[in-house]
C-alpha cells in the first residue's frame, strides 16, 4: 500500500466523521506542517497558530477533498493560504521580524547547527550567513518567499508547487527563477559573507 | 540575446534542463561576457546557499498536537452550537423582522421511517418509547419498541392518519418530521397508552399575536410567530385563553407571561419549547 493509498483510507474514514482517523492524519503531518510554517513565519507561536488553523481548515473542507492531489500537497496549499491570510490580517501587528531573531543573538539560529566537527568561527559565520538569508527572504514578496521555501527547503517538485499554488508548471519555473534572482540581489550587499561580486 | 532574456534562463541552466540549442547560446555568451558570468556566479551562490539551508533542526513544540487538538475541539464545539438554533435565537430573529425559515418548513409534512433492530441487552430500561429529538434545526421522532407494538402517527389538526407502523420487540424507528403546509399542525405519535404531541410551524409566519381561543390556538400562534416546534406536554389544551404577545420585549418575559394565562413554558436543552396547560 502506498503512502497515498494509506492516507486515502484515513481520509475516507475521516470524511465519514471518524475523528480518530483524522487525528491519525494530524499526527502524521503536524510536524512537517509546523516546520514549513516556521520557515515562513520564523516564529514558533505564529507557526503553531498557522498550523492549528490549517488543520481546522482541512477538516472543514475534508468533505470536498476528492484526492486529485496527495493529502500532503493539499495540506501545503492550506498552510500557505493560512500563512498568507494571517499576514494580511496581522499587517498592522507585524510578524515577529527577523531583526529580532538576529538581534537575539545566535541562540535561535544556533540550534540549526550542531555539527561538532565545525569550529566556533565556522558555526558563527554560518549562523550569520543564514540569518542574513532569512532576513533577505523575509523582505521578499510572500509569493516569492513561499516559492523558495517550498522548492529549496521543503524539496517540493515543480509539479507539487504547481499543485499547491494552482499555477501552470511554466509559471512556477519562471517565478522561481525570479525569486532566486531577487534573493541574489538582496544578498549582493553582503559581499563579505557570500564572497559575491 | 539580451541580458534579461539570458537571466530568465539561469534556473534552467543551473538545473541542467535548458534545451541543447539554448544551452549552447547561453554558454557562448557566458564565456564571452564577463559581466554575465559574474551575474550568473552570484546567482549560483545564492541558490547554493538556499540549498545548504539546514532542513531538520527546527524544534517542534512539545505541545503542538495539543494546540491543534484544542483548536479542532473548539471548531467542533462552535459548529455544534451554530447548528443548534435555540428557541431564543429564533425568537430574536422573529423580533428583528427576519424570516427565520429553517429546515422544518421546507418540505411537506412527511414521515420517513427508518427501522433498525438493536440488542435489548444494550438498552437502558429508562429509555422512553417515544421521543422527539431536535437537532440541527430538524425534528425527529424516535421510537423504541419494547414489545411487538403498533406506532400511530396522526395529524391532529386534520385528523388524518399519517403513518401506522408495526415494530417488533427491540426495533427502533427514527423518522424526520417536516411540515410544508401554510399553518402549524399538531402531530401526535402514540404507542399503546403512550402519547406525544408536537406543534410543527408551517411555512407562513403569520400569527395571531393578540387573540383568544384554546391553549392549542395560543401554541399555534407561538409556533408560527417564533418559528419553533413546540412539545405539548399535558393538560387541557382546549381550555380557552386570551393572549397578547405584542407587549413582550424580551424573550425571558415569555414564560412569565404564559404563566399568567395558565400555561407553563420551559425550554429543553436541545431547544424545544415545552408547554403544559394547567
Amino acid at each position: 500500500m502506498t503512502q497515498r493509498d494509506d492516507d486515502q483510507m484515513f481520509i475516507e474514514r475521516a470524511q465519514k466523521g471518524d475523528l480518530d482517523a483524522y487525528n491519525h492524519l494530524v499526527l502524521k503531518y503536524e510536524e512537517r506542517a509546523y516546520k514549513y510554517a516556521f520557515r515562513l513565519t520564523r516564529n514558533p507561536e505564529i507557526a503553531a497558530d498557522v498550523v492549528a488553523d490549517s488543520f481546522v481548515r482541512v477538516f472543514s473542507a475534508l468533505k470536498n477533498f476528492k484526492g486529485q492531489s496527495a493529502f500532503s500537497t493539499w495540506l501545503y496549499r492550506i498552510v500557505t493560504n493560512c500563512y498568507l491570510d494571517k499576514k494580511k490580517k496581522d499587517k498592522a501587528e507585524r510578524f515577529v521580524s527577523l531583526d529580532d531573531t538576529v538581534s537575539a543573538g545566535e541562540s535561535e539560529v544556533k540550534v540549526q547547527y550542531e555539527d561538532p566537527s565545525d569550529g566556533p568561527d565556522v558555526i558563527a559565520e554560518r549562523n550569520e550567513r543564514e540569518a542574513v538569508i532569512v532576513k533577505a527572504m523575509d523582505k521578499m514578496p510572500d509569493y516569492q518567499k513561499t516559492m523558495l521555501v517550498m522548492y529549496h527547503v521543503e524539496n517540493l517538485s515543480y509539479e507539487e508547487i504547481a499543485d499547491v499554488l494552482d499555477l501552470p508548471i511554466g509559471t512556477v519555473k519562471s517565478r522561481l527563477n525570479r525569486a532566486r534572482m531577487a534573493l541574489r540581489d538582496a544578498l549582493a550587499q553582503h559581499t563579505e559573507l557570500f564572497h559575491v561580486g | 540575446m539580451n541580458i534579461n532574456k539570458l537571466r530568465d534562463q539561469y534556473s534552467d541552466y543551473y538545473s541542467g534542463s535548458l534545451e541543447p540549442a539554448m544551452k549552447e547560446v547561453f554558454e557562448r555568451q557566458l564565456s564571452s561576457d564577463s559581466n554575465l558570468r559574474e551575474d550568473y556566479e552570484q546567482f549560483v551562490q545564492a541558490v547554493s546557499l538556499l540549498d545548504s539551508f539546514d532542513k531538520d533542526e527546527i524544534e517542534v513544540p512539545h505541545d503542538l498536537h495539543e494546540t491543534i487538538s484544542a483548536r479542532l475541539d473548539k471548531y467542533h464545539y462552535d459548529v455544534k452550537q451554530s447548528q443548534k438554533v435555540s428557541f431564543w435565537s429564533q425568537w430574536k430573529l422573529a423580533l428583528a423582522g427576519g424570516v427565520a425559515v429553517f429546515a422544518i418548513v421546507a418540505s411537506i409534512l412527511t414521515l420517513q421511517p427508518q427501522k433498525s433492530t438493536i440488542n435489548n441487552a444494550g438498552i437502558s430500561v429508562s429509555r422512553p418509547s417515544l421521543e422527539f429529538v431536535y437537532e440541527d434545526n430538524k425534528v425527529e421522532l424516535h421510537v423504541f419498541s419494547r414489545g411487538s407494538e403498533e406506532i400511530e402517527v396522526r395529524n391532529l389538526t386534520s385528523g388524518d392518519l399519517i403513518k401506522e407502523i408495526a415494530l417488533a420487540a427491540g426495533e427502533t424507528l427514527e423518522s424526520p418530521i417536516d411540515n410544508k403546509t401554510e399553518s402549524p399542525v399538531v402531530i401526535q405519535a402514540s404507542v399503546g397508552q403512550e402519547r406525544l404531541t408536537i406543534m410543527m410551524p408551517g411555512i407562513s409566519d403569520k400569527a395571531e399575536l393578540s387573540s383568544n381561543g384554546s391553549v392549542m390556538d395560543c401554541a399555534k400562534a407561538l409556533a408560527a410567530h417564533y418559528r419553533t416546534p413546540i412539545i405539548m406536554r399535558s393538560g387541557d389544551f382546549e381550555r380557552q385563553v386570551e393572549w397578547d404577545f405584542n407587549g413582550i420585549k424580551d424573550a425571558s418575559e415569555l414564560p412569565a407571561y404564559l404563566d399568567t394565562i395558565g400555561i407553563t413554558a420551559s425550554i429543553r436543552k436541545d431547544g424545544f419549547l415545552i408547554l403544559t396547560s394547567r
